[in-house]
């Protein structure tokens, strides 16, 4: 009977236990869906902020909120040796990662400056904080950590 | 008067005279300065965090290193010393005032494009620009590359210094586009792949491909390999801040020249670009 539960016990805990190996062994997967989704909330800031296209500068300052807070935790994305397999990581990364970390910084300074800008309600300023976001921030990055497509 | 003095006299002379002929219209050094923004003159000819034009950093390419010279007023080592028509013809038959012919690392091969009147108006807004002392660097390049003179004859086969002509069939916006990109944009000089002998592929016109470690995207209409699917609204938004239609920003070279150039254009001229780019034929 004891042993019935133990098994039970097991399983209930070992589940996510396994689980969680699992994904942690599978950092860029996991990283890359968190891009593609600061890609798609760049998108609908764009829409707003460029095309003019629905969405409200109060929007436009929760997205930025949303990527202001996850900016922070890029660099925990990155374990050492996940520069192999379908990635464009390069091998840079680990060899700076300091530096790594202070483009991640930067971003994220750069992402709140969004948030301010947008919540002023100044349509002029937050296109412009939102350009630096992006080629500052996003590409300052990509730039010299991230190999070019294909 | 003492002889220093008339020789200084003359000199100043000389230079005033210089500055009047070149007393341009506010409209015209207006048109000057955005013809500099989309002509990327920057993107090259200014070193990072350097002073404006006064020569930029190395450009790495398959025949070696260039660099860009000071292009700056300043008589002694920027083209102060210049004439209107030394700048037409660097410009347009990419030779020096001496007659030695440029790499074409100096895009004049799109450049020459370009018309009298905004090369004008250009040399206008680039005499505005303060002059910088600083001497030009030597470019590196191994042999045969480094023998200038056999440039003449790739001019000679591969260099047509004819203006564009408008295509009376298609939209002023499409034609004011296809000058911007072709002329002072020079985007195929990237965008277009190179025959082994460093010329345009025209049959591949803007198919993109590699340049250095730079890779170039295929920017025709190709559904697949091109920007096909892009609307118009995409290509929008890379011109005016370099967002792609996924939400991620351009690198690299290609992020000078929006920040430095498409960004800087007035709206109508964005969406002639666009028009035009959207006409290309898939490759
Ligand atoms: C500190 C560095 C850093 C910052 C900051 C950063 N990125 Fe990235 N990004 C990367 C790296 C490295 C990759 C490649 C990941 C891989 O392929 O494993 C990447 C990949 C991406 C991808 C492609 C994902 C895929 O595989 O489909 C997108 C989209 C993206 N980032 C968007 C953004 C946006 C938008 C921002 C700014 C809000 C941003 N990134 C900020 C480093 C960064
Ligand atoms: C892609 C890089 C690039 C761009 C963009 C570029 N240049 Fe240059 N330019 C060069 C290089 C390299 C040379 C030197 C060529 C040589 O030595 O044969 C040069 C030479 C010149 C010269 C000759 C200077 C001299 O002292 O002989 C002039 C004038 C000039 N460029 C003007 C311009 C202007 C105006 C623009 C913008 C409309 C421009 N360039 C954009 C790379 C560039
Ligand atoms: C100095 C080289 C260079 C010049 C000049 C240049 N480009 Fe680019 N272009 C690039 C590179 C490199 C990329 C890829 C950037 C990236 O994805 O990070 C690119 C990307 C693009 C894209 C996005 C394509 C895609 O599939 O992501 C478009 C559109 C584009 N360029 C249009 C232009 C236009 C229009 C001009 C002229 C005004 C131009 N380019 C001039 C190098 C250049």
């Amino acid at each position: 009977m004891r042993g019935k539960w133990f098994v039970a016990i097991g399983a209930v805990l070992g589940a996510p236990m396994i689980l969680g190996v699992a994904s942690a062994q599978d950092p860029i997967k996991a990283r890359q869906a968190e891009f593609k989704e600061f890609g798609k909330r760049m998108g609908a800031i764009k829409d707003t902020v460029i095309d003019k296209k629905g969405g409200t500068l109060a929007d436009v300052a929760g997205h930025a909120e949303y990527l202001a807070g996850k900016i922070p935790q890029i660099p925990s994305w990155f374990p050492e040796g996940s520069d192999k397999g379908e990635t464009r990581a390069l091998p840079e990364i680990w060899l700076n990662f300091a530096d790594f970390e202070a483009k991640a910084k930067n971003a994220q300074g750069l992402a709140q400056a969004l948030v301010v800008a947008a919540k002023s309600g100044d349509q002029a300023a937050t296109a412009q904080a939102f350009g630096k976001l992006g080629q500052e921030g996003c590409g300052g990055c990509h730039q010299p950590y991230r190999r070019p497509q294909n | 008067m003492s002889r220093g003095g008339a020789t200084l006299a003359l000199a100043l002379g000389f230079f005033l005279g210089a500055g009047a002929a070149a007393a341009a219209s506010p409209e015209e050094l207006a048109r000057g300065e955005l013809l500099f923004h989309i002509g990327g003159c920057t993107n090259c000819h200014t070193a990072e965090g350097g002073p404006l034009l006064a020569g930029g950093d190395p450009l790495e390419t398959p025949f070696g290193r260039f660099y860009a010279p000071n292009i700056t007023p300043d008589p002694e080592t920027g083209i102060g010393r210049w004439s209107e028509a030394d700048f037409l013809r660097a410009m347009r038959e990419g030779r020096s005032p001496s007659g030695a012919p440029y790499y074409p690392a100096f895009p004049y091969t799109s450049y020459a494009k370009m018309s009298e009147a905004d090369l004008r108006a250009l040399k206008a807004y680039l005499d505005t620009i303060p002059p910088v002392r600083r001497p030009n660097r030597e470019h590196e390049l191994g042999f045969p590359y480094n023998v200038r003179w056999g440039l003449l004859l790739w001019q000679w086969a591969f260099h047509d210094p004819a203006p564009f002509r408008p295509d009376p069939t298609k939209s002023e916006a499409w034609n004011r586009g296809a000058y911007l990109v072709l002329g002072p944009g020079h985007c195929a000089e990237c965008h277009t792949p190179r025959t082994w002998y460093g010329a345009l592929d025209d049959s591949r016109a803007f198919a993109g491909g590699r340049l250095g470690k730079e890779v170039i995207p295929n920017i025709t209409s190709d559904p697949e390999k091109g920007i096909g699917r892009w609307t118009a609204g995409d290509l929008r938004g890379l011109l005016v801040i370099g967002i792609k239609p996924d939400g991620d920003f351009v690198g690299g070279d290609m992020a000078k020249v929006v920040r430095n150039g498409t960004a800087k254009l007035p709206e109508a001229d964005r969406e002639a670009i666009v028009e035009f780019l959207l006409s290309l034929p898939p490759r």
